[in-house]
Protein backbone atom coordinates (compact mmCIF):
# COMPACT_ATOMS: atom_id res chain seq x y z
CA UNK A 1 0.00 0.00 0.00
CA UNK A 2 1.15 3.55 -0.64
CA UNK A 3 -0.05 6.92 0.62
CA UNK A 4 -0.23 10.39 -0.87
CA UNK A 5 -0.86 13.19 1.61
CA UNK A 6 -1.19 16.91 0.90
CA UNK A 7 -0.34 19.55 3.51
CA UNK A 8 -0.61 23.15 2.33
CA UNK A 9 0.56 25.83 4.75
CA UNK A 10 -0.48 29.45 4.42
CA UNK A 11 -2.89 30.57 7.16
CA UNK A 12 -4.05 29.75 10.69
CA UNK A 13 -6.19 26.83 9.60
CA UNK A 14 -3.56 25.20 7.39
CA UNK A 15 -0.93 25.84 10.09
CA UNK A 16 -2.80 23.49 12.43
CA UNK A 17 -3.69 21.04 9.67
CA UNK A 18 -0.03 20.94 8.57
CA UNK A 19 1.32 19.95 11.98
CA UNK A 20 -1.48 17.58 12.93
CA UNK A 21 -1.39 15.76 9.61
CA UNK A 22 2.36 15.48 10.16
CA UNK A 23 1.43 12.89 12.80
CA UNK A 24 -0.05 10.79 9.99
CA UNK A 25 3.18 11.11 8.01
CA UNK A 26 5.09 9.89 11.10
CA UNK A 27 2.75 6.91 11.35
CA UNK A 28 3.35 6.05 7.69
CA UNK A 29 7.11 6.34 8.30
CA UNK A 30 6.98 4.14 11.38
CA UNK A 31 5.07 1.49 9.49
CA UNK A 32 7.52 1.53 6.60
CA UNK A 33 4.77 2.55 4.24
CA UNK A 34 5.66 4.05 0.88
CA UNK A 35 4.40 7.62 1.09
CA UNK A 36 4.46 10.91 -0.81
CA UNK A 37 4.26 13.92 1.49
CA UNK A 38 3.26 16.87 -0.71
CA UNK A 39 3.69 19.69 1.74
CA UNK A 40 3.62 23.48 1.41
CA UNK A 41 4.21 24.59 -2.20
CA UNK A 42 4.32 20.99 -3.40
CA UNK A 43 0.61 20.77 -2.60
CA UNK A 44 -0.42 22.10 -5.99
CA UNK A 45 -2.53 20.68 -8.81
CA UNK A 46 0.33 19.89 -11.18
CA UNK A 47 2.40 17.96 -8.63
CA UNK A 48 -0.59 16.15 -7.13
CA UNK A 49 -1.80 15.14 -10.57
CA UNK A 50 1.66 13.94 -11.57
CA UNK A 51 1.99 11.76 -8.44
CA UNK A 52 -1.52 10.36 -8.84
CA UNK A 53 -0.81 9.39 -12.45
CA UNK A 54 2.75 8.11 -12.09
CA UNK A 55 2.86 6.66 -8.57
CA UNK A 56 -0.77 5.59 -8.30
CA UNK A 57 -1.03 5.59 -4.47
CA UNK A 58 -3.85 3.50 -2.98
CA UNK A 59 -4.66 5.90 -0.19
CA UNK A 60 -5.00 9.68 -0.47
CA UNK A 61 -5.34 12.11 2.43
CA UNK A 62 -6.11 15.68 1.42
CA UNK A 63 -5.74 18.41 4.06
CA UNK A 64 -6.54 22.07 3.53
CA UNK A 65 -9.40 24.26 2.57
CA UNK A 66 -12.09 23.41 0.11
CA UNK A 67 -15.76 23.48 -0.72
CA UNK A 68 -18.41 21.11 -1.98
CA UNK A 69 -16.72 20.84 -5.37
CA UNK A 70 -12.97 20.97 -4.78
CA UNK A 71 -9.97 20.80 -2.47
CA UNK A 72 -7.61 23.78 -2.46
CA UNK A 73 -3.82 23.60 -2.60
CA UNK A 74 -1.03 25.82 -1.30
CA UNK A 75 -1.49 28.31 -4.16
CA UNK A 76 -5.16 28.66 -3.16
CA UNK A 77 -6.18 26.98 -6.41
CA UNK A 78 -8.01 23.63 -6.69
CA UNK A 79 -5.81 20.55 -6.65
CA UNK A 80 -8.70 18.18 -7.23
CA UNK A 81 -12.14 19.17 -8.42
CA UNK A 82 -15.37 17.71 -9.71
CA UNK A 83 -15.14 19.74 -12.91
CA UNK A 84 -11.51 18.94 -13.71
CA UNK A 85 -9.57 15.90 -12.51
CA UNK A 86 -11.83 13.89 -10.23
CA UNK A 87 -11.29 10.85 -12.47
CA UNK A 88 -7.83 10.54 -10.82
CA UNK A 89 -9.53 9.24 -7.68
CA UNK A 90 -10.62 6.00 -9.35
CA UNK A 91 -9.67 2.93 -7.29
CA UNK A 92 -8.47 5.04 -4.37
CA UNK A 93 -9.43 5.28 -0.72
CA UNK A 94 -9.79 8.95 0.12
CA UNK A 95 -9.94 10.99 3.29
CA UNK A 96 -10.56 14.71 2.79
CA UNK A 97 -10.04 16.94 5.82
CA UNK A 98 -11.36 20.10 4.21
CA UNK A 99 -14.65 21.95 4.35
CA UNK A 100 -17.75 20.53 2.71
CA UNK A 101 -16.07 18.13 0.26
CA UNK A 102 -18.44 15.42 1.47
CA UNK A 103 -21.36 17.21 -0.12
CA UNK A 104 -20.57 16.73 -3.82
CA UNK A 105 -16.91 15.85 -4.33
CA UNK A 106 -17.24 12.69 -2.22
CA UNK A 107 -20.27 11.26 -4.01
CA UNK A 108 -18.71 12.18 -7.36
CA UNK A 109 -15.46 10.44 -6.41
CA UNK A 110 -17.43 7.28 -5.67
CA UNK A 111 -19.29 7.65 -8.98
CA UNK A 112 -15.99 7.69 -10.91
CA UNK A 113 -14.79 4.56 -9.09
CA UNK A 114 -13.16 5.55 -5.80
CA UNK A 115 -13.26 2.59 -3.41
CA UNK A 116 -14.21 4.70 -0.41
CA UNK A 117 -14.46 8.26 0.83
CA UNK A 118 -14.52 9.98 4.21
CA UNK A 119 -15.02 13.72 4.46
CA UNK A 120 -17.22 16.47 5.86
CA UNK A 121 -20.48 17.66 4.38
CA UNK A 122 -20.19 21.00 6.19
CA UNK A 123 -17.18 23.15 7.14
CA UNK A 124 -14.58 21.42 9.35
CA UNK A 125 -14.32 23.63 12.44
CA UNK A 126 -11.85 23.59 15.27
CA UNK A 127 -11.09 25.67 18.31
CA UNK A 128 -7.56 26.63 19.22
CA UNK A 129 -5.76 28.50 21.95
CA UNK A 130 -4.03 31.55 20.52
CA UNK A 131 -1.42 31.27 23.26
CA UNK A 132 -0.47 27.84 21.89
CA UNK A 133 -0.48 28.86 18.24
CA UNK A 134 3.27 28.30 17.84
CA UNK A 135 2.98 24.81 19.35
CA UNK A 136 -0.15 23.38 17.74
CA UNK A 137 0.52 19.81 18.88
CA UNK A 138 0.47 21.01 22.50
CA UNK A 139 -2.78 22.91 22.09
CA UNK A 140 -5.32 21.14 24.33
CA UNK A 141 -8.23 22.95 22.71
CA UNK A 142 -7.32 21.85 19.19
CA UNK A 143 -6.26 18.36 20.29
CA UNK A 144 -9.67 16.61 20.39
CA UNK A 145 -10.62 17.95 16.95
CA UNK A 146 -7.46 16.66 15.35
CA UNK A 147 -7.16 13.45 17.34
CA UNK A 148 -10.69 12.43 16.32
CA UNK A 149 -10.21 13.28 12.66
CA UNK A 150 -6.65 11.89 12.58
CA UNK A 151 -8.09 8.61 13.77
CA UNK A 152 -9.50 8.15 10.25
CA UNK A 153 -6.00 8.56 8.80
CA UNK A 154 -4.29 6.31 11.37
CA UNK A 155 -6.81 3.58 10.75
CA UNK A 156 -6.49 3.79 6.96
CA UNK A 157 -2.68 3.84 7.15
CA UNK A 158 -2.89 0.64 9.21
CA UNK A 159 -4.75 -0.93 6.32
CA UNK A 160 -8.26 -0.91 7.70
CA UNK A 161 -11.29 -0.64 5.44
CA UNK A 162 -12.94 2.73 4.96
CA UNK A 163 -15.95 1.85 7.14
CA UNK A 164 -13.72 0.55 9.93
CA UNK A 165 -11.72 3.79 9.79
CA UNK A 166 -14.88 5.86 10.08
CA UNK A 167 -16.23 3.71 12.93
CA UNK A 168 -12.94 4.03 14.79
CA UNK A 169 -13.05 7.81 14.45
CA UNK A 170 -16.69 7.92 15.59
CA UNK A 171 -15.80 5.85 18.66
CA UNK A 172 -13.06 8.29 19.53
CA UNK A 173 -15.45 11.25 19.16
CA UNK A 174 -17.88 9.49 21.48
CA UNK A 175 -15.12 8.73 23.98
CA UNK A 176 -13.83 12.32 24.00
CA UNK A 177 -17.30 13.85 24.32
CA UNK A 178 -18.23 11.38 27.00
CA UNK A 179 -15.07 12.19 28.96
CA UNK A 180 -15.79 15.92 28.71
CA UNK A 181 -19.33 15.44 29.94
CA UNK A 182 -18.51 13.15 32.80
CA UNK A 183 -15.42 14.86 34.17
CA UNK A 184 -14.78 18.17 35.80
CA UNK A 185 -13.57 19.46 32.47
CA UNK A 186 -13.65 23.22 32.21
CA UNK A 187 -13.68 23.04 28.43
CA UNK A 188 -17.23 21.80 27.93
CA UNK A 189 -17.81 24.66 25.49
CA UNK A 190 -15.79 22.50 23.06
CA UNK A 191 -18.51 19.88 22.87
CA UNK A 192 -20.93 21.58 20.40
CA UNK A 193 -18.05 22.22 18.00
CA UNK A 194 -16.72 18.69 18.28
CA UNK A 195 -20.19 17.26 17.78
CA UNK A 196 -20.60 19.41 14.68
CA UNK A 197 -17.62 17.73 13.00
CA UNK A 198 -18.75 14.33 14.21
CA UNK A 199 -22.26 14.79 12.81
CA UNK A 200 -20.96 16.06 9.49
CA UNK A 201 -18.31 13.40 8.92
CA UNK A 202 -19.56 11.09 6.22
CA UNK A 203 -18.38 7.75 4.96
CA UNK A 204 -19.22 6.59 1.43
CA UNK B 1 -56.44 38.27 9.81
CA UNK B 2 -53.94 41.15 9.64
CA UNK B 3 -53.83 41.26 13.43
CA UNK B 4 -53.03 37.53 13.58
CA UNK B 5 -50.20 37.92 11.06
CA UNK B 6 -48.76 40.84 13.02
CA UNK B 7 -48.89 38.78 16.21
CA UNK B 8 -47.11 35.82 14.53
CA UNK B 9 -44.46 38.17 13.14
CA UNK B 10 -43.84 39.71 16.56
CA UNK B 11 -43.67 36.26 18.16
CA UNK B 12 -41.17 35.02 15.53
CA UNK B 13 -39.07 38.13 15.99
CA UNK B 14 -39.10 37.72 19.78
CA UNK B 15 -38.24 34.05 19.51
CA UNK B 16 -35.37 34.79 17.12
CA UNK B 17 -34.10 37.48 19.51
CA UNK B 18 -34.22 35.04 22.40
CA UNK B 19 -32.28 32.46 20.43
CA UNK B 20 -29.59 35.00 19.55
CA UNK B 21 -29.35 35.99 23.22
CA UNK B 22 -29.09 32.35 24.26
CA UNK B 23 -26.28 31.68 21.78
CA UNK B 24 -24.43 34.82 22.85
CA UNK B 25 -24.74 33.78 26.49
CA UNK B 26 -23.19 30.43 25.59
CA UNK B 27 -20.35 32.05 23.66
CA UNK B 28 -19.65 34.35 26.59
CA UNK B 29 -18.68 31.31 28.65
CA UNK B 30 -15.67 30.79 26.36
CA UNK B 31 -12.32 32.26 27.49
CA UNK B 32 -10.92 35.17 25.48
CA UNK B 33 -7.87 33.19 24.29
CA UNK B 34 -10.10 30.78 22.33
CA UNK B 35 -10.24 31.15 18.54
CA UNK B 36 -12.48 29.31 16.11
CA UNK B 37 -11.11 28.31 12.71
CA UNK B 38 -13.77 27.95 10.04
CA UNK B 39 -12.07 26.74 6.87
CA UNK B 40 -11.15 29.49 4.46
CA UNK B 41 -13.50 31.89 6.23
CA UNK B 42 -10.60 32.39 8.64
CA UNK B 43 -10.22 32.53 12.40
CA UNK B 44 -12.54 34.24 14.82
CA UNK B 45 -12.10 35.36 18.39
CA UNK B 46 -14.97 34.94 20.84
CA UNK B 47 -15.66 38.66 20.50
CA UNK B 48 -15.80 38.32 16.68
CA UNK B 49 -18.21 35.41 16.98
CA UNK B 50 -20.52 37.33 19.26
CA UNK B 51 -20.56 40.22 16.77
CA UNK B 52 -21.32 37.81 13.91
CA UNK B 53 -24.16 36.23 15.87
CA UNK B 54 -25.60 39.66 16.70
CA UNK B 55 -25.38 40.62 13.02
CA UNK B 56 -26.88 37.24 12.03
CA UNK B 57 -24.61 37.09 8.97
CA UNK B 58 -23.63 33.77 7.35
CA UNK B 59 -21.04 32.91 10.02
CA UNK B 60 -23.38 34.05 12.78
CA UNK B 61 -26.19 31.88 11.41
CA UNK B 62 -23.89 28.86 11.28
CA UNK B 63 -22.83 29.41 14.88
CA UNK B 64 -26.50 29.65 15.89
CA UNK B 65 -27.25 26.46 13.95
CA UNK B 66 -24.35 24.66 15.64
CA UNK B 67 -25.38 25.71 19.16
CA UNK B 68 -29.05 24.90 18.59
CA UNK B 69 -28.18 21.56 17.09
CA UNK B 70 -26.17 20.78 20.24
CA UNK B 71 -28.95 21.89 22.58
CA UNK B 72 -31.50 19.79 20.71
CA UNK B 73 -29.21 16.76 20.96
CA UNK B 74 -28.75 17.03 24.73
CA UNK B 75 -31.30 14.31 25.34
CA UNK B 76 -29.27 11.78 23.36
CA UNK B 77 -25.68 12.84 23.85
CA UNK B 78 -23.23 10.07 22.99
CA UNK B 79 -22.31 8.90 26.46
CA UNK B 80 -20.70 5.50 26.54
CA UNK B 81 -18.84 3.70 29.22
CA UNK B 82 -15.54 1.99 28.50
CA UNK B 83 -15.43 2.86 24.83
CA UNK B 84 -12.45 1.13 23.30
CA UNK B 85 -10.95 2.49 20.13
CA UNK B 86 -9.18 0.02 17.89
CA UNK B 87 -6.30 1.50 16.02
Amino acid sequence: MSLLITRPYYDEGTHYLFYWSGELVKEAQNRGLKYFDLQKDKANRKTVQSYLEKQSPDLIIFNGHGDALCVIGDDKKPIISVSDNIYLLKNKKIFVRACSAGKLLGPEAIRVGATGFIGYKEPFWFLYDEEKFQRPLEDDLAKPFFECSNQVGFSLIKGHAIKEANDSSMKLYTKKISEMLSSKSINTYLIPFLMWNMANQICL
Amino acid sequence: MEEKKDKEYTEDKNSSKEIVELVIARLETMPANVNLSIGDEGSFTVKDLIERVKAEDEIGKKVIELQLSYLRSLKDLPIEENVSVNN
